[in-house]
């Protein structure tokens, strides 16, 4: 009975895909939906009010404070996306081309932060970089004056973001890599290209698409990270993440948090979709079409 | 007088404790289609990596139009190599593929088009200059990795087993249009295949090549017809193998007893009574009939199967001692041969080779 019911095509999907649509109906659509509802309402002492106006937007884009918040925030994502990828590319590269049957334990390695909390490892980056940190201390006992673009500066929130998000680009890149024919490489080299010149013709288009995730992966939550910046950036380097839950904490305002998760959201849509642009699939190498 | 254009000097090379190569010298000659034949593992396609620069030796010289190359980079080396796989840019058209080499030597928008326009002439490919790999058939991947190997003259082409992917059909098809492009351009072209009718087909000179050695280099007529080894022997052509001891020595052969059979070999150098010898004859120097006259080596037989092979048939003969052997004859050929006929087969002494090795 059970089995004849099924062998219905419909009732098999049902089957497998209701409980995750649900729960990410539950879990993300709703809650995204209350953002957008609260969005467009205020609040009063502490209490939503359904009072529809777009005055929470009006504000976010009007107000130059809002405005450098957002734009300083893409601009560290921006960054710290840079440096995820000069640095993370060499590491997928090696470890993807000459790793072995090491490949996965040195992959696993690079990960190893992930075994403690995203807390723990700020606060240990804190205790490396900050005034009495281990940098410092230790130019400190050797008579030299402490780095102070280390302490509480927005370098030393950039340097926190690219530890714990360093990962995901190597994991992104390193996957892109494993189905790479690096034969292709040495073809490029027996018709003239050098090192780089190969790289550049062959691997990197035939590898922009692991590239784009990479770079996606670390770049979103950059942009909305805010325990980085209360932890390194100290009292300059507050970022758009640190005002948007102030909104939800202290100033209780839940309506303007809305709003400006909202935003936060839409720029990330449209970087994602800027990204997309630049991915041909016939021009990376995938079939079909 | 011809020029040598590749040049190997006691070239070696080892993966750890296999070695892939071991002390080769080999010259190939401008306008030269040569080819390397021996079985998979024994080291051809390391060799062509040598000579492409994509492997250093350790030991020896390497030299390309009488310069020392064995430490320069492949992009320095101006060769060409065509793959087993193809190994097209799969994110480049066409046109692009075949370009490529041209862009990297720097050579003006101009040339390129000049030259992409020859190519594809020459590879009967015009109008594809836009497609995609994925979108070409086996037989015209092939022909692009061609082109582009082509396309900037290079000083040598290498061909590493490039038909082998592709079906029988198309392999005799393209077998001629290579060397078509060899003869057209002048190019020498080094082809490694495991394929003996390939390098039959194909090849100007020949080299035989086991376990990283080379076993005999030479004209393929004379390797074909005059095997130095009994691998050549085997390898090269389709022969009867017969093995046994010498057990009588005459004037000009050896007596050989194979399974209760006598059968006369040709001498070869150091062999005694007693001794092991392997005789090779090859499968179309064998004669067939009711009853065969004034041959050195005759024995009766049946006939178990005829398999048609097109111009030729081979015939599949039991002998006394059940031992079977395959006979070659042409399709005209006037007997006419049933299964299960008893048969004479024959051969003179001088159409074998002996072995001792």
């Amino acid at each position: 009975m059970i089995s004849r019911v099924f062998r219905n095509r419909r009732v098999r999907i049902g089957f497998f895909v209701l409980p995750a649509t649900a729960y990410l109906f539950v879990f993300l659509i709703l809650p995204m939906i209350s953002i957008l509802i609260f969005s467009f309402w205020r609040t009063e002492r502490y209490v939503l009010i359904p009072d529809w106006n777009v005055h929470n937007y009006v504000t976010i884009f009007t107000q130059w404070a809002y405005i450098k918040f957002l734009l300083k925030s893409i601009t560290m994502a921006s960054f710290v996306s840079a440096i995820c990828l000069l640095y993370g590319y060499p590491v997928a590269y090696f470890v993807a081309k000459e790793g072995g049957r090491y490949r996965l334990i040195l992959l696993i390695l690079t990960a190893a932060p992930f075994f403690t909390g995203t807390l723990l490892r700020i606060t240990a980056m804190q205790h490396i970089l900050g005034p009495i940190g281990l940098l410092n201390m230790f130019l400190a006992n050797i008579g030299l004056a402490p780095i102070q673009v280390l302490m509480y500066t927005n370098l030393s929130s950039s340097i926190g973001f690219v530890y714990l998000w360093i990962p995901f680009m190597i994991l992104a890149i390193y996957l892109s890599l494993l189905n790479f024919d690096f034969e292709l490489l040495e073809v490029a080299k027996i018709y003239g290209a050098k090192p780089f010149r190969a790289f550049w013709e062959i691997t990197w288009p035939l590898n922009w698409v692991g590239t784009v995730v990479g770079l996606v992966m670390v770049f979103i939550p950059t942009l909305a990270d805010n325990a980085t910046p209360l932890f390194l950036g100290g009292m300059f380097g507050k970022l758009y993440g640190n005002i948007l839950f102030n909104q939800f904490g202290e100033s209780g305002t839940w309506a303007m948090g809305s709003a400006m998760g909202v935003v936060l959201f839409l720029v990330c849509f449209a970087v994602i979709a800027a990204f997309g642009q630049t991915i041909n699939l016939k021009r990376m190498g995938y079939f079909g079409g | 007088m011809e020029k040598t254009v590749v040049r190997l000097e006691q070239v070696r090379k080892t993966f750890g404790r296999v070695v892939a190569v071991d002390r080769i010298d080999l010259g190939v000659k401008t306008g030269e289609f040569f080819a390397v034949l021996g079985p998979s593992g024994s080291g051809k396609t390391t060799l062509l990596r040598i000579i492409a620069g994509l492997e250093t030796p350790d030991q020896g010289r390497v030299l390309i139009e009488d310069e020392d190359v064995t430490l320069y980079p492949p992009y320095e080396r101006y060769t060409g190599m065509v793959f087993q796989e193809f190994a097209l840019f799969p994110h480049k058209t066409v046109a692009e593929n075949i370009i490529f080499p041209l862009r990297m030597q720097g050579h003006l928008k101009d040339e390129q088009e000049k030259q992409l326009k020859w190519v594809l002439n020459l590879i009967k490919l015009p109008g594809y200059e836009d497609r995609f790999p994925h979108q070409l058939s086996g037989g015209e991947k092939q022909r692009v990795a061609l082109a582009r190997g082509l396309v900037s003259r290079p000083k040598v082409l290498m061909l590493d087993e490039p038909l082998a992917n592709l079906d029988r059909e198309l392999r005799k098809e393209m077998e001629v249009e290579v060397r078509r492009f060899q003869l057209e351009l002048g190019i020498p072209f080094i082809y490694v295949t495991h394929n003996q009718e390939e390098a039959l087909t194909m090849s100007d000179r020949l080299a035989l090549i086991k376990d990283g050695s080379l076993v005999q280099v030479g004209d393929k007529l004379e390797i074909y017809n005059h095997p130095k080894t009994s691998f050549a022997a085997g390898f090269v052509g389709s022969s009867n193998l017969f093995e046994g001891e010498i057990v009588e020595i005459e004037d000009d052969a050896f007596v050989m007893d194979y399974k209760d059979l006598k059968i006369r070999t040709p001498k070869c150098e150091g062999g005694q009574k007693g001794d092991t010898v392997k005789l090779f004859v090859k499968t179309e120097h064998m004669e067939l009939g009711k009853q065969l006259k004034g041959i050195e080596n005759t024995m009766e037989g049946i006939v178990r199967d005829s398999i048609f092979k097109g111009q030729y048939v081979d015939h599949i003969i039991e002998l006394k001692n059940k031992a079977v052997i395959t006979v070659s004859r042409n399709i005209s050929d006037r007997v006419q041969i049933k299964r299960e006929d008893m048969v004479q087969v024959g051969w003179n002494i001088q159409a074998g080779h002996a072995f001792t090795d």
